[in-house]
């Protein structure tokens, strides 16, 4: 099925099997921020932002994303240097293992979207979809309060 | 990628789109369900979502949800007109993911038919009324509703003389081995029960008759449908649930 949409900025133009799914397409194309955590949207490890809201890509197919525009992390840095909100999870130490990040931090983008100073509620809240089983989420959830000027 | 999709049907109608259903394809809505099993049975999807609206209204304290309309914008306009109705809470611990929130239908939650739904739960509760085409479009009550047709909006009422949601699971965001919905509807105490049980369960008490007693006994009921697991006994659930009724009776 042919579909055009947005990537990363750029204009994408696809042409594959009806059951393809957003998190294959991506995958292919080289985009391996998008993580594979499991096929039933479990993890949130696959998430991307779609025209802003935070989605599971594996349980998207392609040809849905007509017109959209799709986001993942490598869109973050592809200026001059790392976006600012990857620079304070770093300040923090909010990684460890690092294959929920990029998950993450789209989740936090996602917030900051629809609020520019969230809760410490509002954060746990924007974050739950994405597991991370080393942090705790302490130190991501400080990364994107104090990135967003909010207070714990 | 879901295999055994060969074909994805785009109809312009409900007619057309009901015309379409056969064996081995499916309605397509938002699909969270459908992708998270990719049933390997189903060849085509009959998308459904130019056909479905996404609305959501109150008028004279009815809520109209379009049966298109994602659990979190749901979510994010009652919190701005209703703050305090119980729906909130219900989506909020029946999918504790925004990215699935995010793309989760109402009529996709209804259509799954999940006792562990505490969104159906509530629904069941507060009796949600279903618009529902099959040759042509009827109304019905989800109590009553054969799980067969197109969903196409929802409609429950917002005002109640009370209303209570209480659930019980291992971790807030884990699906609920007990949960009920009570609502006091002036002469009656209407409550949904569901969790790990086979079927959602409505009960009726007149509001005269509650006591301790009334809600052992209601438990005692509703437990037969739920067996011994991983999660505990049955006799474990009966004793949630007698906990449950009676916080919910005190409320109401």
């Amino acid at each position: 099925m042919k579909v055009s949409f947005i990537l990363n900025g750029k204009p994408e133009k696809a042409d594959e099997r009806a059951g393809t799914t957003l998190f294959d397409y991506l995958r292919a194309q080289g985009l391996f921020s998008v993580k594979y955590g499991s096929d039933r949207g479990e993890t949130g490890a696959d998430s991307v932002l779609i025209d802003d809201k935070i989605y599971n890509s594996s349980l998207l197919l392609l040809y849905r994303l007509e017109n959209k525009s799709v986001v993942t992390l490598e869109y973050f840095s592809s200026g001059t240097g790392i976006h600012p909100l990857q620079a304070a999870f770093i300040n923090e130490g909010a990684i460890q293992c690092g294959y929920c990040t990029p998950g993450l931090i789209l989740a936090a983008e996602a917030l900051l979207k629809r609020v520019s100073a969230p809760s410490e509620l509002e954060v746990r809240q924007a974050l739950a979809g994405v597991y991370c089983r080393c942090t705790g989420y302490v130190k991501p959830i400080k990364a994107v309060m104090k990135y967003s000027g909010s207070e714990l | 990628m879901w295999n055994s999709i060969k074909k994805i049907i785009k109809p312009v109608t409900l007619t057309e789109a009901w015309q379409d259903k056969k064996r081995n394809s499916s309605f397509y809505s938002g699909g969270s369900y459908l992708l998270a099993d990719k049933p390997e049975e189903i060849e085509t999807l009959i998308d459904l979502q130019e056909l479905l609206k996404s609305k959501i209204f109150i008028n004279e304290d009815i809520l109209y949800l379009g049966a298109a309309a994602e659990l979190q914008l749901i979510m994010d306009r009652l919190k701005r007109e209703l703050p305090e109705y119980p729906l909130i809470k219900a989506i909020q611990n029946s999918c504790p993911s925004i990215n699935i929130r995010n793309q989760r239908s109402v009529g996709g939650e209804i259509g799954q038919n999940r006792p562990s739904s505490d969104v159906l739960v509530f629904l069941h509760a507060v009796k949600a009324r279903l618009t529902v085409f099959k040759e042509d479009e009827s109304s019905v009550s989800i109590r009553n509703w054969d799980g067969k047709g197109i969903i196409t909006e929802i409609s429950l009422p917002v005002k109640f003389k009370s209303i209570n949601y209480q659930r019980y699971a291992v971790i807030p965001s884990a699906p609920a081995i007990v949960v009920i919905t009570g609502v006091n509807f002036g002469d009656n105490f209407e409550f949904a029960v569901g969790g790990t049980a086979d079927l959602i369960q409505n009960f009726q008490v007149p509001a005269a008759k509650w006591n301790n007693e009334a809600a052992l006994s209601l438990a005692r009921t509703a437990g037969a449908n739920f067996k011994e697991d991983h999660l505990g006994s049955a006799e474990y659930k009966i004793s949630l649930l007698e906990t449950a009724f009676k916080r919910t009776g005190e409320v109401l």
